[in-house]
């Protein structure tokens, strides 16, 4: 439940305000607990490149499979075959307009294994995430379901309710009965073309 | 918009639907009937987004097999809206 307070605007509010003292994110109080998410032998970096990484999973995924590494230092480092690890180590990556260029990407993977599109790094769920929606409690679940459900009703209760008061627009504005109902039709052509610009 | 990992999609859903409580007070104190339906198709585009993103934030939350009953249970939502408009 905790989790849903922070989440909120609410929570972004108050954790911007006190810097990350109420309702603090847990990187903001232990700050070695982004080291899980590093490989070792790169350069570390701090907490601005995982949101910048983690911010592009959804154009590019970039792999640095390395797989006689991979197999041979199973103990020793974090880098886990395909589960969620965010190579910190390329300073390429903190320019987007590079991301396309699966070649340049990576200044430590080598040339061939570029050419044969090795050198993506997939960016994962870690197992048994909290912050994973698929592990929340139904509790939860159920709540944000509810929220969305009750938000898209009152949306389209919007454009119903305006049917009861047709009577008083034509009263109050001396228009036809067309004129009014124009109120409605360009409510839904609204809510038609909203999502082209916002969701796309 | 929320295509964009930056915004995500919560962070519409909240900002357009607080543009859209403060467009539809636009409609309660229109002037003339111009300024009326342009604040209501203003406000149909402004509470748009969480018709067209909804399903997909709720296909997030369940795992493939729940989904169905979720979407099943959002659908009625959307269906009632319309439906209990004139009652309120």
């Amino acid at each position: 439940m905790r989790d849903l307070v922070r989440d909120s605007t609410l929570g972004h509010i108050l954790h911007a305000i006190s810097g990350g003292k109420i309702l603090g994110w847990e990187e903001d109080h232990d700050h070695n607990a982004l080291s899980r998410f590093v490989s070792t032998g790169d350069n570390a970096r701090s907490m601005d490149t995982i949101e910048l990484v983690t911010s592009r999973t959804s154009e590019s995924r970039h792999s640095n499979e390395k797989p006689s590494e991979s197999d041979v230092d199973l103990g020793n480092s974090n880098r886990k075959s395909s589960e969620s690890e965010v190579d910190l180590g390329n300073s390429d990556r903190k320019s987007s307009e590079r991301d396309p260029d699966p070649g340049t990407s990576n200044k430590k993977s080598s040339e061939s294994e570029a050419e044969k599109g090795k050198d993506y790094e997939l960016i994962d769920w870690l197992p048994d995430d909290p912050a994973n929606p698929r592990n929340w409690s139904m509790g939860k679940k159920f709540f944000v379901t509810f929220e969305i459900c009750f938000l898209t009703t009152s949306v389209y209760i919007g454009s119903a309710i305006y049917t009861a008061g047709l009577g008083g627009v034509i009263e109050q504005f001396h228009v036809s009965e067309t004129v009014a109902l124009l109120g409605l039709t360009l409510f839904v052509g609204g809510y038609a073309l909203g999502p082209m610009v916002w969701v796309s | 918009m929320s295509e964009i990992p930056f915004f995500g999609r919560t962070t519409i859903y909240i900002l357009t639907l607080v543009v859209f409580v403060f467009f539809q007070f636009g409609v309660i104190y229109a002037k003339n009937i111009g300024m009326l339906l342009a604040f209501r198709f203003l406000t149909g585009l402004f509470g748009s987004p969480v018709l067209a993103t909804g399903g997909a934030t709720i296909a997030d939350v369940y795992a493939p097999r729940k989904q169905v009953y979720a979407m099943a249970i959002w659908g009625v939502a959307a269906v009632c809206g319309p439906a209990l408009g004139p009652l309120v």
